[in-house]
């Protein structure tokens, strides 16, 4: 008997004690939920962090509009701290509840911050184990608060916006679509130095009232040496480095001028199932690499009335043209990754796979080899239709 | 050997496999080989089969046996019982080993604010409750689960496929051979040798013919799976970011867009933690039963799971040194138990063998 009920005491001290409650539950009116993150430095080098929160409102069910765009808002709050885990628990003193990362999808890293070297700011973003790795991470010349807090003309999420822009113009070519995860990876790697898309204000050229002077805008991405940023890239110079690590990504345009006095005669070609493959070449002990694309084009625009696409001429010359652009936006890249000695193509991460022996000997020297290392493009691009019209 | 406990043929298999997918679910000593850590594995895998076919040799030639009976029987009641003291030891160990993998497993992704004591003891309390009712339970136990856990890591090899980028393979052997002889050796010794455990399990298989087939076909067939699961987080992370993570697979199941799969993991960890804790503390129990002439079992269910529980918390001080130890010890520790002694056992009885034929 004493033994039975000692058992149902022990089983109902055992129930008192799991049915209390999960020790690591989070309920959602306690945390907030982060879209965006900011990074920025403050004059005395010390952390700015903005957070972009989803303002909790009542009825958010009712404000879905038919665009699919949400119209809850959110928060952007910014404060400083010595260290990122400092910062972000400091944003409990501003909201009252705990930052839960699981749902973020940008990263903003302010020009400063990356010039410092960037590794010691991710490492908390890697560590921790509620934030994903496939948040998109953008860098502004502006500062990183001001960019969250700008207006995107569709989301009222800008962080959302801005991701989904990003996202966008990489198809363009004109933006380059990192997420923390690879850009960690480039990191890590010792033979292939990171890539990241920007974002930045422009004017707003349309005359509507409720768009602000300043908006959101995609162009370009940035080059690292390590992990210090070093350089700026061009639209077009993005596009380059698109060719040729994710071209797959590129549709297009590319805009080939038409000789003659009308300096607008114009043909834009839109691209389509590229392929790139770069070979280590070694010859006669010198290292050369070669770069082979792939790609077929669509005529989508001839500003140019007076001759069709179907003249054989004409569509020969525009066939030499389209080679020599993309061959011309990958040196323009490639001469730019050798100025700053940053490797983003991979080359040494390239002769690495293929020969190992031959980079371990070089790897020392890896710098001095790769400013006057010699690339060759070949290009097998060729227009294959015309849309609708002949 | 304990009577009256019979485990079928299917229920042996799966207990093999759940028990070698276990914590090798989320740990991968292979890792340290970098790009080259399939080939390390295959090395570990394919010594692991050797390793396997001695302890059947051992466990044929000795029907209804189990391992300290046989210790006795060659090396006589003090060498042969201190050997099997040893072991005893080597089980409780393990268990405790893997109940801390899986309190930091659990600690660091999942429940990161609760006390680590407290996932610990509720898992025991379930192997508890699992191994009171007898071996045939836990093997019932592990045919319906079993099955699960590989189709969940199935699934979440599968459906990272895209993410897959076959480069990761390259430079192959960029190191040499020695990084890959290494982490082979580990791979070896966790999780393949410790299938020596089974030495204790073999006797209550009801069909005795049957128990090389079943147990190479398991081998092979958990070997698959864990490669599978070698290649993906391989292929998915890359070589850099693989040997960088304290827990890998958790990791390669975040990065599916949109969809949360590391769960699954944690399922994995789960049930495969608590059918190799199972099958240590069960092998532990009936070793000292057999080794003091006790004539049941099930009393020292309870205090040999509170001795793990203990050792395992009082193990290390942190999880650094887990992986120091898993890395840079165990290997050189468990030579004795997985490799050493069967070995002498197997020549031993080889020549006996010899011997009486002619």
């Amino acid at each position: 008997m004493i033994n039975k009920r000692l058992t149902i005491l022990a089983l109902l001290i055992f129930v008192v004690l799991i049915l209390s409650g999960c020790a690591d539950y989070k309920e959602i009116d306690e945390t907030t939920l982060i879209k965006g993150i900011g990074i920025d430095l403050t004059e005395d080098e010390q952390i700015k962090y903005s957070l972009q929160i989803i303002q909790p409102s009542p009825n958010v069910s009712q404000g879905e509009s038919q665009n699919g765009a949400t119209s809850s808002g959110a928060v952007t709050i910014s404060v400083v701290g010595e260290t990122i885990d400092e910062a972000s628990r400091k944003t409990i003193s501003l909201t009252g509840r705990t930052p839960y990362y699981g749902h973020s999808e940008l990263i903003v890293i302010n020009e400063k911050v990356a010039k410092k070297g960037l590794q010691k700011y991710l490492d908390y973003l890697v560590r921790k184990h509620d934030i994903r790795g496939t948040s998109i991470m953008v860098f502004v010349k502006e500062s990183a608060n001001k960019i969250l807090n700008s207006k995107h003309v569709l989301q009222k999420i800008s962080a959302i916006g801005i991701q989904h822009s990003v996202n966008g113009m990489n198809q363009m070519g004109y933006n380059i679509t990192t997420d923390l995860f690879q850009f960690m990876t480039a990191l890590e790697s010792k033979t292939i130095d990171p890539v990241g898309g920007i974002i930045s204000l422009t004017k707003n050229l349309s005359s509507d009232k409720n768009l602000p002077q300043e908006i959101l805008a995609s162009f370009g991405g940035v080059i690292f040496k390590g992990d210090k940023l070093v350089d700026w890239l061009t639209p077009k110079e993005t596009r380059g480095y698109n060719w040729v690590k994710e071209p797959k990504e590129v549709k297009g345009p590319v805009i080939i001028q038409v000789p003659g006095k009308d300096k607008t005669q114009k043909v834009s070609i839109e691209v389509k199932n590229s392929a790139t493959k770069i070979r280590p070449v070694i010859e006669n002990n010198k290292i050369k690499m070669e770069i082979k694309i792939k790609s077929l084009g669509f005529v989508i625009e001839n500003m140019t009335p007076e001759i069709q696409i179907e003249d054989k001429k004409f569509r020969k010359f525009l066939n030499k043209m389209f080679r020599q652009t993309v061959k011309n936006e990958i040196e323009k890249t490639i001469q730019k990754s050798k100025q700053n000695g940053a490797d983003i193509f991979g080359f040494a991460q390239v002769l690495n796979r293929k020969y190992p022996k031959k980079y371990q000997q070089v790897s020392r020297e890896w710098d001095s080899i790769l400013k006057d290392l010699e690339v060759d493009i070949l290009i097998d691009a060729e227009i294959m239709r015309s849309h609708m019209l002949k | 050997m304990i009577k009256g406990e019979k485990i079928s043929s299917l229920q042996l298999s799966v207990l093999i496999m759940g028990y070698i997918f276990g914590s090798s679910a989320i740990m991968n000593p292979s890792a340290r080989a970098k790009q080259d850590a399939w080939l390390a594995y295959i090395i570990g895998w394919i010594g692991g089969l050797c390793l396997l076919n001695i302890y059947l040799y051992i466990s044929q030639n000795n029907p209804g046996k189990n391992l300290i009976e046989i210790l006795k029987h060659y090396f006589g009641n003090y060498l042969g019982g201190l050997l099997g003291l040893l072991y005893i030891w080597y089980f409780i160990h393990l268990a405790a080993l893997v109940l801390r993998n899986f309190g930091e497993f659990f600690s660091t992704n999942v429940y990161t604010d609760t006390p680590m004591s407290f996932l610990m003891l509720s898992i025991m309390t379930l192997i508890a409750y699992l191994l009171r009712k007898g071996l045939e339970v836990l093997g019932r136990f592990s045919e319906i689960f079993v099955p699960i856990t590989f189709l969940q890591a199935l699934i979440v090899s599968i459906s990272l496929v895209t993410l897959f980028n076959l480069d990761n393979f390259l430079p192959v052997l960029e190191f040499g051979f020695q990084p890959i002889i290494k982490a082979s050796f580990s791979i070896l010794t966790f999780p393949f040798g410790e299938v020596v455990i089974f030495l204790m399990i073999f006797p209550y298989l009801h069909k005795k013919k049957t128990i090389k087939k079943v147990a190479n076909y398991s081998f092979l067939i958990v070997g698959l799976i864990l490669l599978t699961i070698t290649l993906r987080d391989l292929l998915v992370l890359g070589p850099d970011m693989f040997a960088r993570y304290h827990f890998p697979p958790g990791i390669t199941a975040r990065m599916f867009p949109l969809l949360d799969l590391d769960p699954l993991i944690d399922n994995n960890l789960l049930i495969g933690g608590t059918i190799k804790m199972s099958v240590c503390i069960f092998a532990a129990v009936t070793g000292i039963t057999e080794l003091f002439n006790l004539k049941d079992y099930k009393v020292l269910i309870l205090p040999v799971i509170t001795i793990s529980i203990g050792l395992s918390i009082w193990l290390y001080e942190d999880l650094f040194q887990m992986h120091n130890w898993a890395d840079k010890v165990y290997p050189y520790y468990a030579i004795p138990f997985q490799i050493v002694i069967p070995i002498v056992l197997f020549i031993i009885i080889f020549f006996k063998n010899r011997h009486s034929n002619n």
